[in-house]
């Protein structure tokens, strides 16, 4: 044998160093679906069973799962998947991703160096594809180059405001050789570089002239008070300084809903008296999040009164939605200890008492006020049972339309993590796998996924994946028989022409029997809670709950989209409701 | 038909990048202002004094779509530093090549005019000579509506180039953090 062949007997190929790098980012389960462009891959995946794969149904399942995987986690989720098809069937999972700042890492098989730009078998241009999509993404051309991609990819994906990045590795490179494994030196990236705001002094005197001359503050919690683990700074700011706080959809659980402080959600389908509260408040203190349109109505409208303190991780949200007194970009946790203990307590009695005649009279207008003793369930009863049965000890996972929004709604959060959904994307489909990975790295919690009829039906497949895989949620179906959010729209503001909206649907529960899962239907007021018992208590792998609504339920309140934010469509006063 | 600048649009304004040179630099940029939705831009790239990165030019209509590119300019990985022109002092240039139609009578008319806005002949055919002149803006515009009347038979016009005026050299450092010196400084040749 020659030197040569000897040499290169000791080098890795593309595949097992992908591998190698796995299992030094400590990573312990991959989403994929094989094919041709990364079959080397999965040949040497065999020589790894540290790691898990759990093969999907789809490639946008697994893209899901890894998203849930790492919002539960706090790791990166990881994608495996080949070219062409696979590789477009990621995009509205990491758009997903994408939107909701949740790290994930998608490798991808790509058709050989020699025969890119050729058109070949399942080639598809998938670095041009995702780039619009992805936090960032690399196309490997030198397998010599491959660990530190890897490397890197691991890294854009967790630091800064998370985020999705690709790697696309044509097969050739997957089969060469290379002596470079895992470089040893940590990665800096130029992003990390003078962009971050100092909190300095002049930082801490105007946060505090602001916080101290506001009389009517409002804090406005988002997703990032969770994710950069604030949740008790937050907390005891909030405290200590007496301000009532505003959260997101994605900012659930980064403050208890049951604290007095805690106002609920905002936005269009916020709490009428928390939007209320926006627009009447003379300080916005938004922390973490980024002044979307659903949370704020229209722009120049949006809380005139106020002054803004905006903290965010990423420089380019401060200012970009909505002009801001004090702009702080950096690490929310960093800027909260750093600035709250500089300035003096203080107290704001009078708008609290305000807030509260504005929430009084918004119970008054709410549904379980006035629960119907006969006729079809209600949707907020089924989550408001949901709620008590299971104690609020469980993680809910989401989908996208009505039934999303009435568990916002209707089921407090007070924990961090216990609630995942798409929020920026608002992608169907996303529940029953992001479930699944949410369940995979938290085996010890009770994982709820909860999904409508019509978004169930669009990645339902992936109940085989459970099966397979013995992976213990519980799947609640609120089946309205509508795609029920745009059949709401179309009755507010397309004079109720129901296009496309009534939506026929499979029997759900011989659905589940087809995979073997148990599963209960429910359409009984007097049956609910005893159900949703029995699915909680059983232990066994998944399990299927359907609950049969009422078909022409509307979320309340609601701000059309672009008017002002308070200018909300409401429920009626249980009086003047006498009619049917 | 020509294009070039209404007299009355105000200048542009002027945003540079210092980008790390991937080889699909140029789609991600283009992606990038498709995604952004900056519609009007028109951006330049060159190389620079280092191997591994780029100079981007971005000329825009308003001060506030500078100041919007420059906030998401910097969010995009591959871009190493972000340069606002709107206040400092820079020198900018566009290059102009315009194909002018003249016969033997008139090449010496559009000599002259070549001579007072320091532009050039580059090459003669028996219809038309081609021009060659770099400026801002206002110099090309103005040289472009002397040659109207000769007739415009062809033209391209690159978006500027810029280089701040100071002693200051921006780019010095920022070629050690491009991805190819931290691949080289990761995974050092043996
Ligand atoms: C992938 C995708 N396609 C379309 C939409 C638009 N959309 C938003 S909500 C909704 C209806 C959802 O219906 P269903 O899943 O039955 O839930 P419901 O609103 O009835 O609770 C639709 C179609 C979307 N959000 N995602």
């Amino acid at each position: 044998m020659n030197q040569k062949t000897n040499s290169l007997r000791l080098m890795k190929t593309g595949a097992e160093i992908l591998w190698d790098c796995l299992e030094r980012e400590g990573v312990e389960v991959v989403f994929g679906y094989p094919g041709g462009a990364i079959l080397p891959t999965y040949d040497e995946m065999t020589r790894h069973p540290t790691i898990r794969h759990v093969l999907t149904r789809h490639e946008q399942g697994a893209t899901h799962m890894a998203d849930g995987y790492a919002r539960a986690s706090g790791k990166v989720g990881v994608v495996l998947a080949t070219s062409g098809p696979g590789a477009t069937n990621l995009v509205t999972g990491l758009g997903t991703a994408m939107m909701d700042s949740s790290p994930i890492v998608c490798l991808t098989g790509q058709v050989p160096t020699t025969a890119l730009g050729s058109d070949a078998f399942q080639e598809t241009d998938t670095v041009g594809i995702s780039q619009p999509v992805v936090k960032h993404n690399y196309l490997v051309t030198d397998v010599d180059e491959l660990a530190f991609t890897l490397k890197e990819a691991f890294h854009v994906a967790r630091s800064g405001r998370p985020g999705p990045v690709l790697v696309d590795i044509p097969k050739d490179i997957q089969l060469a050789r290379s002596s470079e494994t895992w470089p040893e030196p940590p990665i800096s990236l130029p992003i990390q570089r003078g962009k971050a705001t100092p909190i300095d002094r002049d930082c801490v005197e105007r946060f505090g002239e602001l916080l101290t001359a506001a009389e009517r503050p409002v804090i406005l919690a988002g997703h990032g008070v969770a994710m950069s683990g604030s949740v008790d700074t937050l907390r005891a700011f909030a405290e200590r300084h007496d301000i009532p706080v505003a959260i997101t959809l994605l900012g659930k659980g980064g403050f208890p809903e049951t604290h007095p402080l805690c106002l609920g959600m905002m936005g269009m389908h916020g709490g009428a008296a928390v939007n209320q509260a926006i627009q009447h408040a003379d300080l916005l203190l938004a922390l973490g999040m980024r002044f979307d349109d659903r949370v704020t109505g229209k722009l120049a409208s949006y809380a005139p009164h106020a002054k803004k303190i905006h903290i965010d991780i990423d420089p380019a949200e401060i200012g970009k939605n909505v002009p801001v007194e004090l702009g702080i970009a950096c690490d929310l946790r960093e800027a909260l200890d750093t600035l709250v203990p500089a300035i003096p307590a203080t107290t704001h009695s009078p708008w609290r008492d305000q807030i509260r005649a504005w929430q009084g009279e918004a119970d008054e207008r709410d549904i379980l006020r006035q629960p119907p003793s006969e006729g079809p369930l209600l949707a907020a009863e089924v989550i408001d049972a949901l709620c008590r049965v299971t104690g609020g000890q469980c993680i809910n996972v989401t989908d996208v339309g009505q039934h999303q929004m009435w568990e916002a709604q209707y089921f407090p959060h007070d924990h961090p993590g216990t609630l995942v959904t798409s929020g920026g994307m608002g992608t169907m489909g996303f529940a029953l796998p992001a479930a699944l990975g949410v369940k995979m790295a938290r085996p010890d919690q009770e994982v709820w996924a909860i999904a409508g009829d019509g978004g169930f039906q669009m990645t339902m497949a992936e109940l085989a994946t459970a099966v397979q895989e013995g992976i213990a949620i519980k799947i609640v179906i609120v089946n309205n028989g509508y795609l029920g959010m745009v059949r709401q729209w179309q009755e507010f503001f397309y004079e109720q022409r129901y296009s496309a909206t009534p939506l026929l649907s499979p029997d759900f529960c011989r659905i589940a029997e087809a995979y073997g899962i148990p599963s209960v239907r429910v359409s009984q007021r007097d049956q609910l809670t005893a159900a949703i018992a029995s699915v909680q208590a059983h232990a066994e792998g998944p399990i299927l709950l359907e609950l049969v609504v009422e078909q022409h339920d509307v979320v309340f309140p609601m701000v059309p989209a672009g008017s002002d934010l308070d200018t909300m469509i409401r429920r009626p006063k249980a009086t003047t409701e006498a009619a049917p | 038909m020509i294009h070039r600048q209404d007299p009355l649009t105000p200048r542009p304004v002027l945003v540079s990048a210092i980008a790390e040179a991937r080889p699909d630099l140029l789609s991600q940029v283009t992606g990038f202002l498709r995604k952004r939705a900056f519609r009007d831009t028109r951006v330049t790239l060159g190389t620079t004094e280092h191997d591994h990165v780029t100079r981007l030019t971005f000329a825009l209509a308003s001060q506030g779509e500078a100041a919007r590119l420059v906030r998401e300019l910097r969010r995009v990985l591959y871009v190493l530093e972000v340069l606002d022109h709107s206040q400092g002092a820079v020198v900018a240039r566009d290059l102009l090549l315009v194909k002018v139609s003249a016969g033997p009578t008139e090449r010496a008319a559009i000599a002259q005019v070549c001579e007072v806005f320091r532009a050039r002949i580059v090459n003669v055919a028996p219809g038309s000579v081609i021009v060659e002149a770099t400026g801002n803006d206002e110099k090309l515009d103005g040289l472009l509506s002397v040659l109207v009347p000769y007739g415009i038979e062809e033209m391209t016009r690159t978006g500027p180039a810029v280089l701040g005026r100071s002693d200051e050299a921006v780019g010095k450092d920022l070629a050690e953090s491009s991805w190819r010196a931290r691949l080289m400084q990761a995974t050092p040749p043996h």
